[in-house]
């Protein structure tokens, strides 16, 4: 490749970066408007339980938190400190700012996704390529089959049954556990988040893959005499894999949902039970914190995902 | 002279949920060093599965017999690991559609380059200098500029030409071009006609052309094979088919010929009527449904080529123009 084609694109690239990340600002300020005024209008507030405080004691906490004032008060003080980067106090845990607490359990569900996210991916792609290989033959729809499995089969389901097989049957992986992130408390948590969105993406590349095995193009490098493996990995893959690209930000979303459950069920501390909590409790910038959270990482998804499409394809333009 | 390309009672049959397709009956064409054999038919007479199987890269579910040989060796069945020795280097071919035949995501230069990678085991900057003469010689204009290009960066002549390009940088002794012009505009098509003519004298090669025009092939080809429902219905010599054509269906694709030196038709003239369900065999000639030649024996009996094997500059005249029907055109 020539280097004054790579300055091109590179300059390209960081133009459409800087565009698209502020175009990004007001789509973001458009969520926490929106779900600021959601949650509190949803009935009750943070400080009624089950057994009652007495009114004073909540009219005292509600003055102290600024709950007392008119709403857009309370608006316009929460974006103020926001734009400080001041997610504000958690209304629950007393002691800890929003901030603390995403920031403690952070690393947890980043660690959970991101591997969730590079096994499905690669697992993902991998089956599929071979099914497509074996079109229509035994393995093939072996394989075809434990994707229609991993689809269908929850994660609040399939955790429990591979903590019994493989922790409470065979004793060869912890059941639960965090244990500062060890491989081998990581592997079933990872594993049963990873799989359905690993199955989708299975799915997906065999059926791309078999129509781009059939294409004018894949016909000619096969007739260039390049053995098979050379075909498939420099000729048919990238193409295969762009309909893949587009079905990443709904496997991310589906990992960012599936971590609140399996975070629970294996009693990892990560970020996942804010948002569950959080909600119940009317825990409102708490909540919030996480709905800017994952807003921004579904945002940058989409940002990667364009870039994905530039580099699979070189038809596409980004403007 | 022992022929470079000899095949044999081709037969190709795709199997189908409904039906098996047979694609490919009883073809037997060979091809002389240096000569260029022209393939003619309308379309779904067979002409591109007939050589798909030679390049060995029909779908999955076809099924190939009779024999194929290459250089003496036969091809047919061998391994992709034989076969990969041979096409792409020794043996090439051009395809029908230059807009889909290149890989999108790779440039000129990657896809040409890849070639002399695979075959002659060149470092890949080697063979992108290779790429680069083989675009000149191809008469690509700005070639260096070209090889950074991707496909869709090309028009559908320029690629046509890369096609053509990629095909000669091992030197081939035999070139299938499959209708090479005939997704191209008209002023075009000449210009490739062209260059392949050149680059046939320049390299010797021996050329297979196919098209479903005889005016394209006539120019070229030595000697010219007409397909129908899969089966070869008549050969002759090239300069020969205009004048002596003597299969009905031979003259009535005369008919629907282009003309390149004059302004062409919005669209070609097409033969009456439909190619037979090529899942069926039919006892008769299969042209004969839609021949107005046709008598009661040719719908009863199957009219075989008048001579086995065709050679070209046989002084026989009748086996020089070989040719399957009851009722020939007499020339
Ligand atoms: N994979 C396949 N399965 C079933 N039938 C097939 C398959 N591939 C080709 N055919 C059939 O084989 C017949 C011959 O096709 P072929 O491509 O050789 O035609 P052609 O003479 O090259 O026509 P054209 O001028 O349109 O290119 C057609 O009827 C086609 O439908
Ligand atoms: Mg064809």
């Amino acid at each position: 490749m020539s280097i004054a084609r790579a300055i091109d694109t590179l300059i390209l690239m960081s133009r459409y970066l800087f565009k698209r990340l502020s175009a990004a600002i007001p789509t973001l300020f458009i969520i926490i408007t929106a779900a600021f005024f959601l949650i509190h209008a949803a009935p009750g507030g943070p400080f009624d339980q089950e057994q009652r405080l007495p009114s004073q004691i909540v009219a005292n906490l509600d003055t102290a938190f600024g709950l007392n004032q008119p709403l857009s008060v309370q608006y316009v003080r929460y974006m103020v400190a926001l734009a400080h980067g001041d997610f504000g106090p958690s209304f629950k845990y007393k002691d800890y700012s929003v901030t603390e607490l995403i920031v403690q359990g952070l690393p947890v569900t980043a660690t959970l996704g991101v591997l969730a996210m590079l096994v499905a991916l690669s697992f993902g792609v991998m089956m599929g390529t071979f099914a497509a290989l074996r079109h229509n033959t035994a393995p093939d729809q072996a394989t075809m089959l434990l994707a229609v499995i991993g689809i269908a089969v929850p994660s609040f389901v399939l955790l429990p049954f591979l903590g019994l097989i493989f922790g409470i049957y065979l004793h060869w992986l912890p059941v639960a556990g965090w244990e500062s992130g060890s491989i081998r408390h990581l592997i079933l948590p990872v594993f049963a988040l990873a799989l359905p969105p690993m199955s989708a993406i299975a799915r997906l590349t065999r059926s791309n893959m078999l129509e781009v095995l059939r294409t004018p193009y894949v016909r000619t490098a096969f007739a260039k005499g390049l053995p098979r493996y050379l075909v498939i990995i420099r000729h048919a893959l990238k193409p295969a894999l762009v309909p893949v690209v587009g079905f990443l930000a709904p496997a991310v979303a589906s990992i960012l949902t599936g971590s609140l459950v399996v975070e629970s069920i294996a009693g990892l501390p990560g970020i996942g039970r804010y948002l569950v909590q959080g909600a119940l409790n009317r825990d409102y910038s708490l909540v919030l914190g996480m709905v800017i959270l994952y807003s921004t990482v579904l945002i940058l998804m989409g940002l990667v995902v364009d870039l994905l499409y530039a580099w699979l394809d070189p038809r596409v333009r980004l403007n | 002279m022992q022929p470079v390309l000899n095949i044999k009672q081709l037969d190709v049959k795709f199997k189908q949920s409904t039906g098996v397709v047979h694609a490919v009956r009883q073809v037997t064409l060979s091809l002389g060093l240096g000569e260029c054999l022209g393939v003619v038919g309308e379309s779904g007479s067979g002409k591109t599965q007939a050589f798909m199987a030679v390049m060995g890269i029909l779908e999955k579910n076809a099924l190939v017999q009779g024999s194929i040989q290459f250089e003496g060796r036969e091809i047919l069945g061998a391994s992709p690991t034989t076969l990969n020795r041979i096409r792409g280097a020794k043996l090439t071919m051009v395809f029908q559609d230059p807009m889909s035949s290149l890989t999108p995501h790779l440039t000129i230069g990657t896809q040409m380059a890849e070639v002399l990678v695979v075959h002659q085991k060149e470092s890949w900057g080697n063979a992108e200098r290779a790429a680069l003469q083989m675009l000149d010689q191809v008469r690509v204009p700005e070639a260096a500029r070209r090889l950074k290009c991707y496909p869709h960066e090309l028009s559908g002549g320029m690629r046509q030409r890369v096609m053509i390009g990629m095909s000669l940088l091992c030197k081939p002794s035999v070139l299938i071009a499959d209708e090479p012009t005939t997704a191209l505009d008209v002023t075009v098509q000449a210009q490739i006609i062209k260059l392949l003519q050149e680059m046939r004298a320049e390299l010797g090669l021996s050329l297979v052309l196919i098209s479903h025009d005889l005016a394209i092939v006539s120019g070229l080809a030595d000697t010219i094979a007409v397909m129908y429902a899969g089966r070869i219905v008549e050969q002759s010599s090239g300069g020969n088919i205009f004048q002596h054509a003597k299969h009905p269906y031979t003259v009535a694709l005369l008919k629907c010929t282009s003309d390149l030196a004059s302004p062409r038709l919005d669209r070609l003239p097409t033969l009456q009527g439909f190619p037979p369900d090529l899942t069926q065999e039919l006892p008769g000639c299969d042209f004969a449904a839609r021949c107005s030649r046709a008598s009661e024996i040719c719908r009863r009996v199957r009219p075989e080529l008048s001579a086995a094997t065709f050679e070209y500059r046989s002084l026989d005249a009748q086996s020089a123009h070989p040719v399957a029907c009851h009722h020939p055109y007499e020339s």
